[in-house]
């Protein structure tokens, strides 16, 4: 196997930055032959000439921003890189060349989260480049924000089509907010990474076996997949999905206090996600989130379902099996498309990079109104096998999993699209026969928009720059 | 035929562990029609193409065996291969005339739980 090429693989892939800020940007092609100089202009190393996009490698102490780009299929045509290329093939990429609208009833974006209900021309064949730039402050993310600008309007390269900015959420120390790894609903993210290996990033131990890279990292090693032709283009690159999910925050938590008959508000919240809000899982926890002994944050993530002899939590009493963690990333617990008890990896794992939008909701204020919600990234080597499959097979159905049979009407509760007229989470008790049946769950999310990205490497943005 | 009927039963125990790896498998077997035909009949749950990767993974050393036993079969390594093995048995399926189920709303996850109940 060859080792991960740090310094040609864009930076986000394999790192999760802890920058507090980030703008997205959504670009229509202008002049073809601008935008491919203008992307050269990105990777050329140049600082004073235009931002450069990240690479996988440790960044210089003092880097205050990091610049990612996704093209999407119709970029690809737009930037004419299909016309120069006669033998561009994503054979095997059906999903990335068909994009992210015309799929979107696969993983469940029916009714207000259809395409036609997307902003920004996401569902337009104008979404053609997304730009991700992180920053340190937020007066440094509108400098580079104003050089941008000024780069692509001065040559004619890209005209805007649409922005959307993410901000960490905060909490107030000492009378001043300082930013948290949390997001809307109030649950601690980001505890759970996956761990590649040869990655420049260790994840917390988490009783899985480290991915293989080409899981997210094209390379010519890949156990199911040829590199899409030509190489010099797909070689490192990688899959990006881009959601815009808006977050229901104050029908959230009126839906935890509705229950509060049947079962405590912070215990409901817990049973859906599988940990408690401020991150404690139930797998380690299930009574409290604040264990007497303690857990240490790098424990927090030590944990398996199901092991090899069958013990463990197959039946869901600790915590249940359709809670979102636990669909997400069955670990090693036996569902569709993935092993055997204590069977510890799967083909089907995503990175997350994601960000919150709009401030942050204190429980039990009055709806103010403002849109909150999540800039999500999840990356990948196969959007069909990856994405598509883990919102289709393991979030929106209930039927994946052997050891209890759900109710087949049960979704994930925190993003399945469940229809409160059908929707069921059953909570299994310890000392009770019967579970505790939650229903009437809303779907708490409404997508906004979407985007099929190719992340393609540096050196095939270089390639793209050079096409004459 | 008598190639495979030699290389098959070695692979066997492999592919069982690859259908239970895949889980939406109920049955299949392998059957010879013929001198030159060899016949592979199976139920499983939902659609074979959300599966054919986990297929092609699982299942691809099996499948590369049989298919150099095989007129025009699909590109191997089949695992590498997962669309053109999909659109191949496509193109080489046979529905049936009739099909009957004494279950027909339980999916093997479903028996499974059953059985471990039991």
């Amino acid at each position: 196997m060859e080792a991960l090429n740090l310094e040609d693989i864009q930076g986000f892939v394999l790192r999760q930055y802890l920058f507090p800020v980030l703008r997205h940007f959504l670009l229509k092609v202008g002049d073809p032959a601008a935008a491919r100089a203008m992307i050269g202009r990105l990777v050329s190393g140049d600082e004073n000439d235009a931002p450069q996009i990240s690479t996988a490698e440790e960044a210089p102490p003092g880097t205050t921003y990091h610049l990612h780009l996704g093209i999407t299929y119709a970029g690809l045509v737009a930037l004419q890189v299909k016309e120069k290329l006669p033998n561009l093939a994503f054979k095997s990429f059906a999903a990335f060349v068909e994009g992210a609208a015309p799929r979107a009833a696969r993983v469940g974006d029916v009714g207000r989260h259809a395409p036609e209900n997307w902003v920004g021309g996401f569902s337009t064949g104008n979404a053609h480049i997304l730009l991700t730039l992180y920053a340190a402050r937020a007066d440094i993310l509108d400098d580079y924000t104003t050089h941008l600008t000024k780069l692509f309007a001065n040559t004619k390269a890209f005209e805007e089509l649409w922005h959307g900015d993410g901000a960490a959420l905060t909490e107030v120390v000492n009378g001043q907010p300082v930013p948290v790894p949390k997001v809307h609903f109030g649950y601690t993210d980001g505890i759970s990474q996956v761990s590649i290996k040869g990655g420049p990033e260790p994840a917390l131990p988490d009783h899985q076996q480290p991915c293989e890279p080409w899981l997210f990292v094209l390379s010519d090693d890949a156990e199911n997949y040829y590199l899409p032709d030509p190489p010099e283009l797909s070689r490192n690159g990688s899959f990006g999905v881009f959601k815009l999910i808006q977050q229901d925050v104050v029908g959230f938590e009126n839906f935890l206090q509705s229950q509060k008959d049947k079962i405590d508000p912070e215990l409901l919240a817990a049973k859906l996600m599988g940990r408690w809000r401020n991150g404690t899982p139930l797998m380690l926890s299930p009574e409290t989130d604040s264990p007497r002994d303690g857990i240490k944050f790098d424990q927090m993530n030590d944990f398996g379902y199901v092991n090899a002899d069958g013990s463990g939590d197959p039946r869901g009493l600790r915590c249940p099996i359709g809670a979102h963690i636990r669909r997400v990333n069955p670990r090693d617990q036996p569902v569709t498309g993935q092993g055997r008890p204590g069977g510890s990896n799967n083909s089907h794992r995503l990175v997350r990079r994601g960000m919150p939008y709009g401030p942050t909701y204190v429980p039990g204020q009055p709806d103010d109104g403002i849109e909150r919600g999540l800039l999500g990234y999840f990356i990948c080597s196969n959007i069909e096998n990856q994405y598509e499959f883990v919102l289709k097979q393991w979030v929106n159905d209930g039927e994946f999993v052997g050891a209890v049979r759900m109710n087949p009407k049960c979704k994930d509760a925190i993003i399945g699209n469940n229809d409160p007229a059908e929707s069921i989470f059953e909570i299994r008790q310890q000392d009770h026969p019967d579970p505790i049946k939650i229903t009437g769950i809303p779907d708490f999310l409404t997508t906004k928009a979407a985007a099929y990205c190719f992340l393609p490497s540096i050196s095939a943005l270089k390639f793209i720059a050079n096409l004459k | 035929m008598q190639a495979l009927s030699q290389i098959l039963p070695p692979l066997l125990p492999k592919m069982f562990e690859a259908a239970d790896a895949i889980g939406t498998l109920h049955f299949a077997r392998f059957v010879v029609l013929g001198d030159t035909t060899l016949a592979f009949v199976s139920e499983y749950d939902g659609t074979f193409d959300d599966y054919i990767m986990d297929f092609a993974k699982f299942l691809g050393p099996v499948f590369d065996a049989i298919f150099e036993h095989v007129n025009n079969p699909p590109p191997t390594p089949v695992a590498k291969n997962a669309d053109a093995l999909l659109e191949w048995t496509k193109r080489n399926n046979l529905d049936p005339l009739a099909f009957y189920s004494a279950y027909p709303s339980m999916t093997v996850q479903d028996i499974k739980t059953q059985a471990v109940a039991a």
